[in-house]
């Protein structure tokens, strides 16, 4: 037997950057924006599409493509907006693929809208690492979790274009402290716009809203 | 675990690289793979990963070695390049957040140390 080395510097996530091409591809071509929500399970992600879709919806054309491990219930919660909604079930994943991400964007109406919200499986780790081709990951983290998160996730911290602290209004009653958590943010990630929100109470929808409207496709 | 995820295209391309081997019975002994530390991959864990995809393949009893690359910036403001320690994304020279992260995001496959039969 004969014995050698070869050299292939082969990048692991090839296959998976070339349909998340394909997709940035097909939503510049339709002048569409895609969000990628980042967030714990019960971080608060549907609750904000929740409230943000009927407010964004008077203004442009939104679609949302759910993704979760098991059920449809997220999609059921958003069906009453009167606006697409997919629902990816990814069996056991723990996070939507590139390849998954393309066939429901191309299942959407792409004439008729001008954003996508696609809500990620609840994880902080893997949908950082997996590109599924959209325009701007959101990193979304609640007040009922610890304020170090943005240390122990920094690669959603530095990846997001922008991060969402949700659940604002239950700040009164928990020891979170909310000045520490906006300095590890800005620790990891100084650029990084922060938007305080609250489902529940209505507040900080405006200027999320706003800043989502002037994003323009890659 | 994303590294299972990660895992199984590392997997797939050295399946594909074997294959377009000229070389007879060519058997993979131990491939090389390059992770940036942003990944937070841990290694035990793709190893682990790696034992549990490979078994009852070809590739079963070769190697995984992981070389970890260290995250380094460079500063926007000041120019200075250096070596990001315990998340703390400031420069080091002027304490600016306005960075430019130059190594740390690495993932691929360097190469595969295989044995062949002669002709």
């Amino acid at each position: 037997m004969k014995k050698t080395e070869i050299k292939i510097y082969k990048e692991i996530l090839k296959a998976e950057g070339e349909w998340a091409a394909k997709t940035r591809e097909c939503l510049k071509n339709h002048n569409i924006v895609m969000l990628n929500l980042i967030g714990s399970p019960g971080c608060g992600k549907t609750a904000l599409l929740e409230v943000l879709l009927p407010r964004m919806a008077q203004r442009v054309r939104c679609a949302v493509l759910e993704g979760d491990v098991e059920t449809a219930r997220d999609a059921e919660r958003l069906g009453h907006l009167g606006i697409p909604v997919s629902q990816i079930i990814t069996q056991g994943t723990c996070h939507l693929n590139a390849q998954i991400v393309n066939k429901a964007v191309l299942e959407l109406p792409l004439d008729k809208l001008d954003l996508v919200f696609v809500e990620n499986v609840g994880n902080l780790i893997c949908p950082t690492e997996f590109d599924i081709g959209e325009t701007s990951k959101l990193a979304v983290l609640s007040v009922t979790e610890g304020e170090d998160k943005p240390l122990k996730y920094p690669f959603l911290f530095r990846e997001a274009r922008a991060a969402v602290l949700t659940k604002i209004d239950l700040l009164p009653y928990l020891p979170f402290e909310r000045a520490k958590c906006l300095d590890y943010i800005a620790q990891v990630n100084s650029e990084l716009p922060v938007f305080e929100i609250s489902a529940l109470a209505s507040q900080g929808l405006t200027a999320l809203a706003d800043w989502i409207y002037v994003l323009e496709t890659e | 675990m994303h590294e299972f995820g990660i895992c199984q295209n590392i997997v797939n391309i050295a399946r594909e690289e074997l294959n377009k081997l000229p070389q007879k019975n060519v058997h993979l002994i131990k491939m090389r793979v390059v992770v940036g530390k942003l990944h937070a991959i841990v290694n035990e864990n793709l190893k682990m990963a790696y034992g549990i995809l490979t078994r009852d393949t070809k590739l079963h009893d070769s190697e995984l070695e992981i070389i970890s690359e260290p995250v380094v910036a460079e500063c926007k403001e000041c120019g200075y390049r250096n070596q990001v320690k315990g998340n703390f994304f400031v420069c080091g020279q002027c304490e600016s957040g306005m960075l430019e992260i130059i190594k740390g995001k690495e993932l691929y496959i360097e190469n595969l140390e295989v044995e062949y039969e002669e002709d």
